[in-house]
Formats: C-alpha cells, structure tokens, sequence
C-alpha cells in the first residue's frame, strides 16, 4: 500500500473526534504497519472500525450516565436503610434487637 | 421382604451418589411432621456430623470449631475456605457464634449460648446451594452436646453469610442477636441489676398511648428526614439526566461532524482513486447514511476536484513565488539594516575600547606615582630604624660599661669587707693568745688585762659574729 494512501487514513482519523485514545493509537499503528495488497477490503475496514468508534461515542457517554443515576438510587437506598435502622433503635433502645423472623424450630 | 442386611451403609451411599442435595435436606426438613420431629432430625444431623468430625464438641478448641464474630461478619462464612480430605471429599466445618448479653453498665458478655453452624459443603461451587444447618446451643464452658441444641434451622451458606452481613430480620438470628423478648426471659431478669432496673421502668412507667405517641413522633421525624432525602435524591437524578443528556447530545453532534468528515475522506479516496464506485456505495451503507449521500454526487464531486487540481496548482506556484520574493526582498532590508547596524556597533566598541585604553594608562600613571611615594616612604622609614638602632647600640654599649664599674666596685667593697673580717679575726687571736699567757705568766707583772678588757672582748664578738654582709649580685646579672 502507498505511503499517499495511508497518510489519507491517519490524516482522517486525526481529524476525528474520538475521545479513545488507546483504541485510536491500535488503529493509527495498524494503519502504520500494514503492508498487505488487499487495498479494498483494508479501506472497509478502517471506514468500518471508524464508524463503530464514532458510534461508540454516544453510547458511552450514556452509558457513564446510566452509572451515574445507577450510584444515585444506590446511596439513597443505603441513606433508607439508615432510616429504617434508626427506626429501629428509636423504637428498641435495648441491647439486643426487637423483633425476629426467624423459622426456626424449637424443642 | 427386604433384608435389611443389604441396604447400603450411609457412607456407602455417599460414596456411590454423593452427598445429599440442598433440595433433598431442604425438603426433608419441610415436610417433617411437626416441629419436633424436624427437630429431632436437627439434633440426629448435628449428633451425625459430630461423630464424623471426631469432635467432642469443645467450642473454644480451634481445631473444630471456627469462631465468627462481629469483627468477621462482614465475610461472613466465607472465611471458611473448603478444603479436600484424603478421599477428595469436601468434609462438614464447623463454626459458631457467642450470643451476648449486656452486663453491669451495658459491658458485653458471652452467654452460656452460642449459635453453631455446620456448612455440610455439599455444593462447595454454589454457596446458594450449600446447606448449613444453624443451631442455638447451650454449653458449659464451651463443651456443647448434640442434645443441648435448643433451635434449629436448614438455610444455606448464601442467606447466612447475607444475614451475618446485614444484621437483619433472620440475619439477627443468624448473628447470635437476641431478641428482646428473649433478652428479657433469660439475662435481663437475673443478671443485670440495671438493665432489670431498666425493664421495669419501661413495663411500669411508660403506658402504651405515651409509646404510640413517642412512635408517630419518631416516624414525623423520620418522614421529613425521608422527604428531604427524597427530595435530594430527586434533585440529583434530575441533574445528572440533563446533564448526560446534553452530553450525549454533544456526543451525538460530534457524530454527525465526524460522519460529515469521514465522507469527506472518502471523497479523497475516489478522488485519488483508491477506491471505486462500489466500494464507495459499500462504505456509505456501513456509516448508515445510505440515501443521505448521493455516490454519483459524491463521485462528480471528486472528478471535479481532481480536474481543478493542476489549475489549482499552478495558482499556488505564482502565488508561492511571488511570497518568497517578497520574503527575499524582505530579508534583504533586514540584512542591509543589519550591516549598517554593525559598522556603527563596531566604531562605538572602537571608541568605547580607545577611551578604556586611555583610562588604563592613566591609571598605571598614578599607580607608578603612589608606588613611587610608597618606597620612598619606605626607605625615609628604614633610614630612620638604622639610626635608632644605632643609637640603643650605643646606649646599650653605655649602660654594660656601667654595670661593669658597678661590679667592679662591689667587688673590692667585698673584698675590703672580707680583708677587714679577716684581719678583725686575726685580732681576736692574737689578743686570745696574749690573755692566755697572761694568765700562765701568773700575774707577774702581768697585769695585762686592760681595765676595761670585756668591753674589749665584746667589740671583737660582735665583729666576729656579726651577720655577713649581703653583697648584691652583679648588676649585670640583675640587668
């Protein structure tokens, strides 16, 4: 493949905004070291690498999102449980606990 | 009729189809009769595992007993790794827990209970399939018996673990927590003065309208706490909502740009040739702008840039050489300015380097004068040195020729005193040898003593035994 050829792809890929650089970088160095003649198939396959990290992009910005409202509803749940625990000792200020659920069986 | 000879021994049975499955125990223990019986099952599998193990049942012996407490709650059973026995099999472990109480000024205390469990490690690889049978126990100074089991319970080492953890419901059970009722029944009666004293406040003092009261106000309390938290909780999600939202949004418009930029490069590949109509159509249906983008438009686009290069470059040769003249007459200027710049430099060092060169010389001028002065100063000084040591010579050479008189005087005043002693002495003996014949002569005419003889003899004694004259050492010696 032709020095021209390969600076159209990594001048492309610079252009691009892609907050991966890890992934840009194996991209940029496969581009680099390529020496195959299958010039089609290796243009498919840069253009479609590329798309998926454009479109992975967006996903993972939503994805960060979604974890975020994920730790959210946790520490308002760990903040309930507090509040039931609270209850509990409010209620029952005695060493031991209130009440018991247990199955067990008694002799 | 069955020979009960030939039924398979329980290890046999173990041996040939392993042990005994959570479901099977499980649902041995549900389907008991009543709870006595399910108990009396309870107490044989505890008695059974007790054999097997070899243990006597001393909770505090290490070697069989595993003790879980508050600080290794959080992990639980866990820490109970299975390990193999010679057979390669995953045998029973044991552990157990202290139920406390609360002592003389609430101080924690180990009862004569104790929870005990026995992980049966069944289904080692799936702790929700793993039975551990759990016992209340009583024992005497940590030695339990299988008869001494009070409560018993089938669970698994998933809801146990989950329960030491939490502390909660079943959990509290499975911690060795008591419950109040329980507290009361056993300790608080008789072991504590003050927890006692406590309970009866509590029985006696506070009526069932002022608890229900003391209730709604903690659940008042507790509501608004919830409502703020909610509130918060509301407010966070709502944030963080808007703000993933714009951000993906951004992210999205970054897409969209990223797509524009990709068809562009894809036009620098038809244009160049490096891809044609086909592969071109292929990459538009991948980006999924398929009907966004038009390949013949795409493709007249390239041939159209392709076309309006060579103009394109040639306009860029004029103007590039038109720039470099530019830059050439440019730097011309500034090399003249440069030079003129250097000449006038160079005459200001040249004059600056004349007058330093004067201000040098005239320097050394007057250096040569001050040194000039300073040893003429220095001979005037040595002159004068020489003179005066000239002058302490002579005196010196004056006050030796003085000392010496000096002695010399002292010395015949010495001798004129030793010559005057001796002669003083010489006296004496005479006038001793004159009274001595005297008085042989018998007074014959002899009347020689002199009338006032003693006076005589005390002068000569005074002489003779006068103290020496101290004669000063030489003023020589003294200089």
């Amino acid at each position: 493949m032709k020095k021209e050829e390969k600076k159209i792809y990594l001048d492309l890929i610079q252009n691009l905004k892609l907050n991966n650089p890890v992934l840009v970088s194996y991209i940029t160095n496969f581009i680099e070291t390529y020496d195959g003649t299958n010039d089609k198939e290796f243009t498919m396959l840069i253009f479609g690498f590329l798309n998926l990290l454009n479109s992975h992009e967006e996903v993972s910005v939503r994805a960060k999102g979604f974890d975020k409202l994920l730790e959210i509803r946790k520490d308002f749940d760990k903040k309930l449980e507090d509040m039931e625990d609270e209850f509990e000792e409010e209620m029952n200020p005695m060493p031991a606990a209130a009440s018991s659920d247990v199955e067990e069986t008694t002799q | 009729m069955t020979n009960t000879a030939e039924l398979p021994s329980r290890d046999e049975l173990v041996e040939k189809v392993g042990p005994p499955l959570h479901q099977e125990i499980s649902r041995t223990y549900q389907v008991s009769k009543n709870e006595g019986e399910a108990f009396k099952t309870g107490a044989e599998m505890l008695k059974a595992v007790l054999q097997e193990r070899g243990s006597d049942g001393k909770l505090y012996d290490q070697k069989q007993f595993t003790k879980l407490h508050e600080g290794n709650f959080q992990r639980g059973i866990d820490i109970l790794q299975p390990e193999t026995d010679s057979s390669g099999r995953y045998p029973p472990q044991m552990f157990y827990i202290p139920v406390y109480k609360r002592g003389f000024l609430g101080r924690k205390e180990e009862t004569d209970e104790a929870m005990v469990g026995i992980k049966l490690n069944n289904d080692v690889n799936n702790p929700d399939k793993n039975t551990v049978l759990m016992y209340q126990v009583k024992h005497k100074n940590g030695v339990i018996s299988a008869n001494s089991a009070k409560k018993f319970l089938v669970s698994t080492e998933d809801a146990v673990t989950k329960g030491m953890q939490e502390g909660k419901g079943r959990g509290k059970w499975f911690r060795g927590e008591l419950t109040v009722e329980q507290y009361n029944n056993k300790y608080a009666k008789k072991d504590s003065k003050y927890w006692a004293s406590e309970r009866r406040i509590r029985k006696l003092e506070i009526d069932p309208v002022e608890e229900a009261g003391r209730r709604e106000e903690v659940l008042k309390r507790l509501e608004g706490y919830y409502v703020e938290q909610l509130a918060e909780y509301d407010k966070k999600t709502a944030a963080e909502i808007k703000k993933s939202a714009a951000e993906a949004e951004q992210a999205k418009l970054t897409g969209i740009e990223n797509q524009r930029k990709l068809i562009v490069g894809l036009t620098d590949l038809l244009k160049t040739g490096v891809i044609q109509r086909v592969a071109a159509e292929r990459m538009i249906k991948e980006l999924g702008l398929e009907g966004v983008v038009d390949v013949d438009k795409l493709i007249a686009q390239a041939e159209t840039q392709a076309q309006s290069q060579d103009g394109a470059v040639k306009v860029e040769i004029d103007t590039r050489r038109d720039e470099l003249e530019a830059e050439n007459k440019e730097l011309k200027s500034k090399l003249q300015k440069e030079i003129t710049e250097g000449r006038k430099r160079e005459q200001d060092l040249e004059r600056q380097h004349k007058e330093q060169q004067e201000n040098y010389e005239k320097q050394a001028k007057e250096w040569q004068d001050q040194l000039q002065k300073t040893q003429d100063l220095m001979k005037a000084i040595e002159s004068r040195l020489a003179e005066q040591e000239k002058r302490a010579k002579e005196r010196e050479a004056e006050i030796a020729k003085a000392m010496k008189d000096k002695d010399e005087e002292l010395a015949a005043q010495k001798g004129a005193a030793i010559k005057f002693a001796t002669l003083a002495l010489d006296l004496k003996n005479q006038l001793n040898e004159l009274e001595k014949k005297s008085a042989q002569n018998g007074g014959v005419g002899g009347n020689v003593n002199p009338p006032e003889g003693k006076v005589i003899e005390g002068q000569f004694r005074d002489i003779t035994e006068a103290t020496p004259v101290e004669v000063p050492p030489p003023l020589s010696q003294l200089a």
